[in-house]
Parts: C-alpha cells; sequence; structure tokens
C-alpha cells in the first residue's frame, strides 16, 4: 500500500524554557509537490525543520515517513532516510571543488583510492539532469552564490532523496537565476518527489508551490491549496492583521547634492571600474545590478574598506578620501552590510552589544565621571534602538544569535542610527527578513530621507527598488551603466543596463 | 515528566561540569587526606595562583581577541631573570651588579617595560603584518629564550640568580593574616590586576573593542574599531601583566634562572581555557580566568598533598582540560 | 597571504643575519675564553703570537645549557683550554635532544674535527657516536654521563671521564646516614625512624633515577630505620620544588626529618620555603654550586656533594689532547691514578661537603666561571 503521503508530522509540540517555539504543528507533504511553508521570521518554520532533521528533539508528536513512523536522531541520519536540506546560508567546503562537496564523506573508491572519474561524471549526470553546466571540477568558492546553490540541491538529489527542504533558496538569486530554479524544482517535483519550499517571496509561493502551510507564533494557521488565497491575503494570514500595501508611503523630497561619485575605481582586480553619480540630501538612490556587478564592493570602496586607485570623493563639494571606516564614520558614513554573518553581526555577544558597537568608538561616548563606560547610559541607547525600530527581543542581555534575521538586521541598523550618519550606505538591507519585517525597514528608511538623511540602497528585489527608491543606477561588471529616475523604471530598461558591460 | 528532569540535571551538569569535577576532586582528596581542609591549604594555594593569576590575565585578553600566546613563559622568565639581577642582596656572595641599589619599584619597572615592548613588536607582527599569532608568538619565544640564556650566561654566569634583596622577596613571600588565613602581598596585587583587568574589559572602549575583535573581526572592521590599534594595546597590557607577574614569581623563588616560565603559557592558558575563555575567541571572563586558576592550582596541591605521582598527575591535568573543552563545545551546542 | 610570505621570508633572513652575528659574537669567545676575566689574557697575547701553527681542534656538545652544573664544566674545559692555548674548540647545545646531539657530531666530523668531546644526552645513544667517531677516525671522549661499558670499550680511542650516575645518590645517601648516626640530623619528631621526602627531576631522568636509587642503596645497606613521606617530580625547577615543598612542611611540620634534593637548584626553592615558614628541617643537594656555598658555610643548607668540575674538567681534555697527537692516554699528565681499566673510565671521586670541608668545593668551582 502506498501512502498519500511522503511525510506527516502531526501535533509536534516543542519547547525552549518558557517559550512555546511549536504548539501542536502538523504538517504534511505530498509526492510529486512543492508544499511552501511561510511566516514571519520567528513563526517556527526553522524549528519545525530542526526537529525534522534531529537537530532539536521534539517534546511530543509524531513523525512519519511514508508509512514508517521514525525519529531522526540527526541531519546525517535524516539524509539517510531520504530527507535533505539547501541551506540557506551555504556550508560547504569552499577551499574545495563542487564534486567534492556534493561526494564529501562517500566518495566513490577504487581500489581503497577516490575514483576521480566515476565522482566527475556522476556529478555530470546529476548536473545535466538538472539542466544546469557547472564544471564539476570547479572550486567552490570561484563560484557565484547561485551556482553554489545549485550544488547543494544536486548534492540532495545525489542522495536520491524522497524529500528535499529549500530554505530560502531564491534570497540571493537574480531574476534568470530564480526562473531557472523554479525549472528545475518542476523537474524534481516531476520525479515524484516532494519539496519542501521556505521563502519570504510569495510571488515565487504563487508561481510555483502546489500546497502551502502558514504559520504565526508557533503555531499552523492554515494549510491549503496555494491558490484558494491571494498574496495579500497570504501576508495578512501571516502577520496577524491586514497588509494593504507592501511598501509604505514614499513622502521624502530630495533637496541639494550632497555627495558626488566621479570616476570611482578600486584598487585590484574584482574592483570598481568606473563609477560617477550624485546623491542628493533626503534622496534615496537605489542600485540595481547582477551578481558580480560589484555593488558591494562599490559601497564598501566609499566606505574606506577597499582602497581606491582613481576618481574622486566629494562630500558637500569638498573632495574628501575615506582611507578607513574610521574616517568614513568621522565623515558621517554609515554602512549595514550584506552578509550579516561575514561582517555584519557579533553573534555571540549581546543585543547591548551589537546596538552600541558603533559608538563604543566614538570619544566620550557612554562615559561616567570616572571616564569609564557607564551602564546606565548604554542600557538607555540600547533600550532606544529596541524602541525605535521595534526590535523583537526578551531583552538587551540576550545573544544576538537568538534573535530572528529581522530582527538582527533591525539591531544593526539601530546601531548607525544611533550616529546620526548623514550617508546610509544599505546593501541589500532586507535579505532574508519577512514580510513584516521589511515593511518596518522600508518605513525607516523612507523616514530617514525624511529627516533630511541621503540614502544609497543594494537591492536584488527589483520590486523594492521600485517600491522605496527615488533614483536606480544600474551597475554592470563594476561599471555605472545608466542612472533612472522614479518615472522612468522599468524592469526592461534595467537588465539592459545590467548585461551592457557583461 | 521523568524524562523532563532527567534532562535539567543532564544540562545543569553539563553546565557546571568544571565546578562538579573541581567539588568531586576535592572529596576524593579530603576522603583520602582529611588535613587538607584547612587554612594552611588555602592560604598557600592563595599564595601560589597569584603571579599565575597575572599572567593568565594577560593572556586571556589575547585569546579573547581570537589569539593565542605562546611566549609567556619565556617572557616570565626573561622579566624574572632581569629584575632578579638588579635586585640582590649587596652582602651576596656573588652580586651582578655589585654597588647598585634601587628603589624596588625601578627593576620591575624596568621589566615590565621589557616585556611590553616584546609583546608591542608581537602585537605590529599580528596586526600590521598579519603574521598567524600562533607563529609570531613561537617566533618571540624562541627568541625571548636566546636573549635570555645570553643575559644569564653573560652577566649571571649560567648560575641560579639568589640572594634576593629581603624588600623584593617580602612582597611575594610574606603577607598578613587575616582570621588566620594567610594572605600574601601577592595575591593583593594579583586581585588588584584582576580588578583592573576587569575595568578595562569591561567598561571601556578598549574592552569592548576587544571582545568585537574576537567575536567577528570583519564586523569589527565595519563597526569601525580600529583593529590593529586595539589588539598592539592589548599586546601591550598583556606584557605589562607579564612583566609584573614574572618579576614577583622570582622573588616568590628566591632566585631566578633561566629555567623559570618554562611552559607556564600552557598552564596560563589552560587555566583560561578552563575557566571558560573560548580559544575561538570572543567569550570570557574575569571570574572565569581567577577559577580557571584557582582550580589548577588546587589540583596541583591536591594531587602533591595526597601523594600522587607526577604521571598520574599529568593524566589528571589534561583530563580537567578537555573536560572544560568538551563542557564548552556541548553548551555552545546545546544553546544551538 | 602574499604579505605574510614576504614576512615569513624577511623573518627567515634576520634569524639567520641574527644566528650569524652572535655567531661572529660567540666564535672568539667560545673558541678562545668565554668569561669576564679571561678576555683581557686572551686580546693581549693574540696580535703577539702570530705562529701559524695548526691548533688542534676540537667539537664539543654538551647536552643542555640550561643545565647549571654541566656548565660549569662546560666553562672549566673552555677555561682551561683558552689559558694555555691549547686548541681551538667549537660548543654546540643539544638542548636536551639526542636526535640534534647526533646530527651536532655529524657536522663535527664533516668539519673535520681532530676530536669530540661528548657530554650525552642519552648515553643509549652513545654507541652510534662511537661508530661515527670510529669512522672518522677521531678520538671520542664522554664527560659526565657514563654510556655502557660495552661502548666505552668497543674503540680503543674513546674514555669516559666522570662517575657512573649512581655514584652521587650514594654518596648524599651515605651523607644523610652518616650525620644521622651522628645525631647531626635530628630526629624530630623523636621516633627513631629517618622521615623525608624526595624532589626529584624530571620524571623519567636518569640522574634523577639513579639518585634516587642510590639513596635507597645506602639506606638499605645500613639497617637504619627510614621512610620516605613523599616524592615529587620538580623537573630540576627551582619554582616547582618551592611550591612542592610548601605543601610537605604545611603537612608534616614537625615529622620531617630532612628533605632531599636531586639537585642544589631545587634544593634552593626549598631552603627559600624553610626560610618564609621558618620550619627548621635540614636539606641535601648535589652539585655543590658556588650559589649554594654562603648558605653552607651558615648552616642554613646542610650539604651537598660536590663532583669536582674543573677535574673533570682538565682531565677531558688532557686525554684528548694526547688522543689527538696519537700519545698514550696518560703520557705527561696525572690521570692514570684514577683510572678504572673495568669501566674504562677517570673516576673523579664524589666528595660530601658541609660546612666543614667547604673550601673544597670552593676550589673546585674556582676554575669553572
Amino acid at each position: 500500500m502506498t501512502s498519500e503521503y511522503l511525510l506527516r508530522m502531526e501535533h509536534i509540540c516543542k519547547s525552549f524554557g518558557v517559550v512555546k517555539a511549536l504548539d501542536d504543528v502538523t504538517f504534511t507533504v505530498r509526492p510529486g509537490t512543492v508544499h511552501a511553508l511561510v511566516g514571519e521570521n520567528g513563526a517556527g518554520k526553522s524549528t519545525l525543520m530542526n526537529v525534522l532533521f534531529g537537530i532539536h528533539q521534539r517534546d511530543s508528536g509524531e513523525i512519519w515517513l511514508k508509512d514508517k513512523t521514525v525519529c531522526c536522531a540527526n541531519p546525517h541520519d535524516a539524509l539517510m532516510h531520504g530527507i535533505s536540506m539547501v541551506h540557506q546560508e551555504l556550508d560547504q567546503v569552499s577551499e574545495r571543488t563542487v564534486m567534492e562537496n556534493i561526494w564529501l564523506g562517500r566518495y566513490p573508491a577504487r581500489l581503497m583510492l577516490v575514483d576521480h572519474k566515476k565522482m566527475y561524471h556522476d556529478t555530470k549526470k546529476i548536473f545535466e539532469s538538472m539542466g544546469v553546466d557547472i564544471d564539476p571540477k570547479a572550486t567552490v568558492k570561484n563560484l557565484p552564490v547561485s551556482y553554489r546553490q545549485m550544488a547543494e540541491i544536486a548534492k540532495a538529489i545525489s542522495y536520491n532523496s524522497d524529500i528535499i527542504v529549500m530554505d530560502e533558496p531564491t534570497s540571493s538569486l537574480t531574476e534568470k537565476e530564480v526562473d531557472k530554479l523554479m525549472q528545475l524544482m518542476n523537474i524534481i517535483r516531476g520525479q515524484g518527489r516532494g519539496i519542501i519550499f521556505i521563502t519570504h517571496k510569495l510571488d515565487e509561493v504563487k508561481r510555483i508551490a502546489d500546497d502551502i502551510t502558514i504559520m504565526r507564533d508557533g503555531k499552523r494557521i492554515w494549510t491549503g491549496d496555494v491558490k484558494e488565497y491571494d498574496i495579500n491575503q497570504i501576508v495578512s494570514l501571516m502577520v496577524g492583521r491586514e497588509m494593504d500595501n507592501l511598501y509604505p508611503p514614499k513622502d521624502n523630497v530630495p533637496e541639494e547634492t550632497v555627495l558626488e561619485v566621479r570616476n570611482l575605481k578600486g584598487m585590484g582586480k574584482n574592483a570598481v571600474k568606473d563609477v560617477s553619480f550624485k546623491l542628493r540630501k533626503g534622496e534615496i538612490l537605489g542600485i540595481a545590478g547582477l551578481l558580480g556587478s560589484r555593488r558591494t564592493e562599490l559601497v564598501e570602496t566609499i566606505f574606506g574598506l577597499r582602497p581606491i586607485e582613481s576618481g574622486e570623493i566629494l562630500l558637500n563639494g569638498k573632495p574628501i578620501v575615506n582611507k578607513s571606516p574610521q574616517q568614513a564614520i568621522k565623515n558621517g558614513f554609515a554602512l549595514v552590510t550584506e552578509e550579516r554573518k561575514f561582517n555584519g553581526n557579533f553573534p555571540g555577544m549581546s543585543v547591548l552589544f551589537n546596538a552600541l558597537i558603533t559608538k563604543f568608538n566614538r570619544r566620550g561616548a557612554y562615559r561616567n565621571n570616572l571616564n569609564l563606560l557607564s551602564s546606565k547610559k548604554m542600557a538607555k541607547d540600547a533600550q532606544w534602538v529596541i524602541d525605535t525600530l521595534r526590535v523583537k527581543t526578551p531583552g538587551s542581555a540576550i545573544k544576538m544569535s537568538k534573535l530572528s534575521g529581522g530582527n538582527q538586521q533591525k539591531v544593526i541598523i539601530g546601531r548607525w542610527l544611533l550616529l546620526n550618519p548623514d550617508i546610509l550606505l544599505l546593501d541589500d538591507p532586507t535579505r532574508g527578513i519577512d514580510v513584516g519585517a521589511k515593511y518596518e525597514i522600508y518605513q525607516f528608511i523612507i523616514n530617514l530621507a525624511k529627516q533630511g538623511k541621503s540614502i544609497i540602497m543594494i537591492s536584488s528585489d527589483m520590486s523594492e527598488l521600485f517600491g522605496v527608491a527615488d533614483r536606480v543606477m544600474v551597475m554592470s561588471n563594476g561599471y555605472e551603466t545608466g542612472c533612472l529616475d522614479r518615472s522612468e523604471l522599468n524592469q526592461e530598461t534595467i537588465f539592459k543596463l545590467s548585461a551592457q558591460r557583461l | 515528566m521523568q524524562k523532563f528532569s532527567a534532562k535539567t540535571v543532564y544540562r545543569f551538569a553539563v553546565h557546571n561540569s568544571i565546578y562538579i569535577f573541581l567539588f568531586l576532586m576535592l572529596v576524593v582528596i579530603v576522603i583520602m587526606d582529611p588535613s587538607f581542609l584547612s587554612l594552611t591549604t588555602l592560604g598557600i594555594i592563595m599564595g601560589q595562583s597569584a603571579s599565575k593569576l597575572i599572567f593568565a590575565l594577560g593572556v586571556a585578553g589575547l585569546i579573547i581577541m581570537g589569539g593565542v600566546d605562546l611566549s609567556v613563559g619565556r617572557q616570565v622568565g626573561l622579566a624574572a631573570v632581569l629584575s632578579a639581577s638588579l635586585l640582590q642582596a649587596p652582602d651576596y656572595f656573588n652580586v651582578i651588579f655589585p654597588g647598585l641599589n634601587l628603589p624596588l619599584l625601578v627593576p620591575v619597572a624596568l621589566a615590565m617595560t621589557v616585556t611590553a615592548l616584546i609583546s608591542f613588536v608581537q602585537g605590529i607582527m599580528v596586526s600590521k603584518i598579519k603574521v598567524p599569532p600562533f607563529i609570531s608568538s613561537l617566533g618571540t619565544s624562541l627568541i625571548v629564550y636566546g636573549v635570555c640564556c645570553i643575559y644569564y650566561d653573560k652577566f649571571a654566569g649560567s648560575a641560579p640568580i639568589g640572594g634576593l634583596r629581603e624588600d623584593f622577596t617580602a612582597v611575594s613571600q610574606q603577607g598578613f593574616t587575616v582570621l588566620g588565613l594567610k594572605i600574601s602581598y601577592l595575591f593583593i596585587i594579583a586581585m588588584f590586576c584582576a580588578f583592573l583587568v576587569w575595568v578595562i574589559w569591561n567598561k571601556t572602549t578598549l574592552g569592548k573593542n576587544m571582545f568585537a575583535i574576537g567575536g567577528n573581526v570583519n564586523s569589527a572592521k565595519v563597526s569601525g574599531v580600529n583593529v590593529s590599534k586595539n589588539m598592539l594595546i592589548m599586546y601591550i597590557l598583556a606584557g605589562l601583566l607579564y612583566g609584573l607577574g614574572g618579576a614577583f614569581e622570582g622573588a616568590r623563588t628566591g632566585s631566578a634562572s633561566n629555567v623559570l616560565g618554562q611552559s607556564y603559557e600552557l598552564d596560563a592558558m589552560a587555566a583560561c581555557v578552563v575557566g571558560g575563555v573560548s580559544m575561538k575567541g570572543g567569550v570570557g571572563t574575569i571570574a572565569g580566568v581567577i577559577i580557571g586558576v584557582i582550580i589548577l592550582q588546587v589540583i596541583n596541591y591536591g594531587l602533591v598533598f595526597v601523594r600522587v605521582s607526577a604521571d598520574v598527575q599529568y593524566i589528571a591535568k589534561g583530563a580537567i582540560i578537555l573536560l572544560a573543552v568538551m563542557a564548552d563545545a556541548k553548551k555552545r551546542s546545546m544553546i544551538d | 597571504m602574499k604579505k605574510t610570505r614576504i614576512l615569513l621570508a624577511l623573518l627567515l633572513v634576520a634569524v639567520f643575519m641574527f644566528s650569524a652575528c652572535t655567531q661572529t659574537a660567540q666564535q672568539p669567545s667560545e673558541s678562545a675564553p668565554p668569561e669576564q676575566e679571561q678576555p683581557q689574557k686572551s686580546e693581549e697575547p693574540a696580535p703577539v703570537e702570530e705562529e701559524p701553527a695548526e691548533l688542534p681542534s676540537i667539537g664539543m656538545t654538551v647536552y643542555s645549557y640550561a643545565n647549571t652544573y654541566t656548565s660549569y664544566i662546560r666553562k672549566g674545559i673552555q677555561n682551561y683550554i683558552a689559558a694555555g692555548n691549547l686548541a681551538e674548540i667549537q660548543v654546540a647545545d643539544a638542548e636536551n635532544d639526542a636526535a640534534k646531539q647526533i646530527e651536532q657530531i655529524d657536522t663535527y666530523i664533516a668539519q673535520g674535527v681532530d676530536a669530540l668531546i661528548v657530554m650525552p644526552v642519552d648515553t643509549a645513544a652513545a654507541s652510534t657516536m662511537v661508530d661515527k667517531a670510529k669512522a672518522a677516525g677521531i678520538p671520542i671522549i664522554f664527560v659526565n654521563k657514563r654510556p655502557s661499558v660495552d661502548v666505552l670499550k668497543s674503540y680503543d680511542k674513546t674514555i669516559f671521564v666522570g662517575l657512573p650516575l649512581v655514584v652521587s645518590g650514594e654518596m648524599q645517601g651515605q651523607m644523610v646516614v652518616d650525620h644521622w648516626n651522628s645525631g647531626k640530623i635530628a630526629d624530630r619528631n623523636g621516633d627513631g625512624v629517618l622521615q623525608f621526602c624526595t624532589v626529584t627531576g624530571d620524571l623519567g631522568h636518569p640522574d634523577a633515577e639513579a639518585r634516587v636509587v642510590g639513596n635507597r642503596n645506602v639506606f638499605d645497606a645500613s639497617g637504619i630505620k627510614y621512610e620516605e613521606l613523599d616524592r615529587q617530580v620538580a623537573s630540576w625547577d627551582t619554582t616547582k620544588a618551592k611550591d612542592v615543598s610548601e605543601i610537605w612542611l604545611g603537612k608534616w611540620p614537625n615529622d620531617l626529618d630532612i628533605i632531599i634534593s636531586n639537585n642544589d637548584a631545587m634544593a634552593l626553592g626549598v631552603l627559600e620555603t624553610i626560610k618564609q615558614t621558618g620550619i627548621d628541617v635540614p636539606v641535601v643537594g648535589i652539585n655543590c654550586l658556588p650559589q649554594v656555598h654562603d648558605m653552607i658555610r651558615s648552616g642554613e643548607y646542610f650539604g651537598s656533594v660536590l663532583s669536582d668540575p674543573w677535574k673533570q674538567a682538565k682531565a677531558a681534555v688532557d686525554l684528548t689532547l694526547n688522543a689527538i697527537n696519537g700519545k698514550d692516554w696518560f703520557d705527561g699528565n696525572e690521570w692514570e691514578v684514577e683510572y678504572n681499566a673495568e669501566e674504562n673510565s677517570i673516576r673523579i671521586t664524589d666528595i660530601m661537603i658541609t660546612a666543614e670541608n667547604l673550601h673544597l668545593a670552593e676550589e673546585a668551582y674556582k676554575n669553572c666561571t
């Protein structure tokens, strides 16, 4: 007898201390379907998956795989039972090749030696079945994120998994790459496998998913056919209130030019080649571009993290040089980086520490009359960040790593607001953040612009740029290829400009 | 419910494993020889921990910044030899520098200056030239030992520098008695150092930056932390502490030779690790360092007290260090 | 990455330059006089004696510079050679590493030295060294630690200067027994049993083990009643010895009759504790280093065992020079008296030193600094 479901998780409960992370959650996956799992950060999606993979032990409830009740002890055990996961944060051995990563721990062997030929051909075959063209011998660290992700999916397929969990697979992909991924998901679905698709991008859910489960505050709110609700209704169910608009009203008014960048060229091979633009007071300048367009490199160069070879940066008409972040900060710049894990947060430190780290280095900040740091003054500022940015946290002493991605991002933005900067460089500030938090962050950005701050916002999400930016500059391969006013914005032009220098 | 309580016990055991281990060990020691429980024991353990605490405080800051320092022992040795050679009693038969009668603080300050300078150079290598701390301190340690041997050979004739001045040895050896507990002056100095370092770690920007660098050096850079400057200052602080501890370690022994300080770096780092300072950086407390030093000293003392032979002592010390690190790792994974 | 590589290269160059500097700085002082007083002597005659007559060259390897006692022998040898301008001598530190010592011997042989003087790290490696010397046809003289007798007899150009390891320990034990019987070491708790603690060198170190065995041999043979309360390793380290003795004096303040130390350096640590606590327990050591002479004189330090470093140094050099010149071992020197054919050794007798005969020790060390 074949089961109707590949996976049934029934009445799962899980608590951490007093917090009920999962409260009687039931979740099922049918063969040959894509089941979207949506909810704000902290809704319990990750915990549910961690229970499935045995990373957390459930307090109660049952898990059935086809007809067998199972209890996966750890991720490897889960893998053996045919469940694999493509992580949001890719955990790969970046110094090794793609194929070595795929077959890690179970290299095909011949005569006790690793059979590289077989490994190569097997990998090639999987990639062909997926319709992607990646060299199995390429070193992982040299590949763009999308390729690395494909490699992870290939790994899941190589285990012949019945169920593949994809955690935010599209968060760092361009539109084209997303299309490709969707095709791939179709192929996998066609093979009778089930996909659990965790995402914040509801248009993608509408596009690909068959079933949907909406979670909020550790509870399952609704499961059913994805066609039954439209995006706005899903959002309302997720956040528990009506959400009419994905973007707040735009009512900032750009004034005179404060920053001018002329023919900026960075040092090194992967640097910015030639970028010029102007930024006005109270303006939000969006930057669009494909992966590898060196948008990140541009803001890092402006912020003094990368050396400049030639070109000028004028602040209020006067040429400045930011040789280090310290200097940039003194000149009134702030940078929210793209990869929180790499150069954004301090996961092991408290929320307070994360909120205040930039201001600590301002002369005389938080000093009491002994010229030492005053706990009272520090607590006050930390509370200000929590209140102003509506950070959901039990307190400022809690470890940063316990917060959801969106809340971490708010703390990081807050750390810069404490310095009252004039120019904010935001590198993909809503990446991997849920809809509710996104909306709030857009609100802050527009409010900041209204207060006369100037903002540069890099984004991979085109609609976000349309919703928030006053102008959009497009970059391609290190060059600035055009700057569009709000009125001229359309996807086609941006795509054309993005590809101009490839 | 039963499962729940068993889990709580396990959790408690993991979180406090190091204290449980210490407690069990004390129980075993006391069963083997009840006279262990005495104020004399406590006084001696405090006296012996004092100088070790001073170096451990120095190296702990470097470990928190994500580094290691293999040169602690040799720097301590150099400081001891230097200060001892300048603080001999004039009537000793083999005075290296006859007629010298410096105020006590001058040679100690000199030793501290020298070690601070050595650590400063190491700091430059690590922070500016990006030499891995393991390598730079390994190299430094060899060079410092070589320099110490040359000094020791040329001036002291390769013979232990003895006959130290009374006022010098008194700091380490003498003290006062409170309710029958003898507390050495050096212990007071060590506690003062601990307090000072606590202030630096918790109440100054330097301390916050130290944790930032250890927690995530890239984030620290973006956040406007001047990584190399802060590292350098922490290195200098460490050097000062090595110098101070080293000078009085010599005074405690009543003589100094180039052997002094050998493998102290391992003791100091082991104490830090046992006290919960993470070798991965970013984590550590002063209370932890103090407890770590004392635990190791209790083991040293207690095992000798119950006449355990040296080979078994090695095993016990190794076991507790591993236990500490494993408990730390387990704790982390529990928090997830 | 690149930066690191450049830096490492620079560091390497710097180290080489540094070692080159010290080498050139050391060469004269190593091959001629090493210490303070001597320089004038050699600097003066240097311009005068222009005789091109080639001095014989000797390669010496010492098991560790960190060892105080053997440093005196090393300096004695250097001083004796320098005073008479008898040879060119190079000295290497084997840093307690037997493999390193073999490498140093290879280097010396490759350099073409005329003879080797070895204070071995590991006497078990001596047969390898003798084979190498034999192949090169040069004499090899062992000092301080005796290799096995078959090795010493396996080559006609080898000989040992010193005593079997166990003798110092026996001598130390004898000193304790003699003074216990004479009542100079008091029975502090009056139970008629000699209670003592022993502080030893490194775990498994041949010297440390031999000294403990030597003590034990004598105690057993003497028929006294004794009890070893504890024995702990202090690895020849003054500080560690102090730590250990603090525990003992805290635990048995009234029972301990004597503390026996494997050497003087550790005895110094014990004496520091005694001074600090005021508990008057006698201490005996081995080596009788100049640092302890004053303490022996004042009675603070009970006594130590002297193995005359100057005699060992002189014997080693005299025999080496004879061997280089193809003469009989004892041609023109006084060492035949001390020769023990059975062991193929020059046995320099150990002496028990207390306040009464301290001058012997002072004499022995006078020329070795």
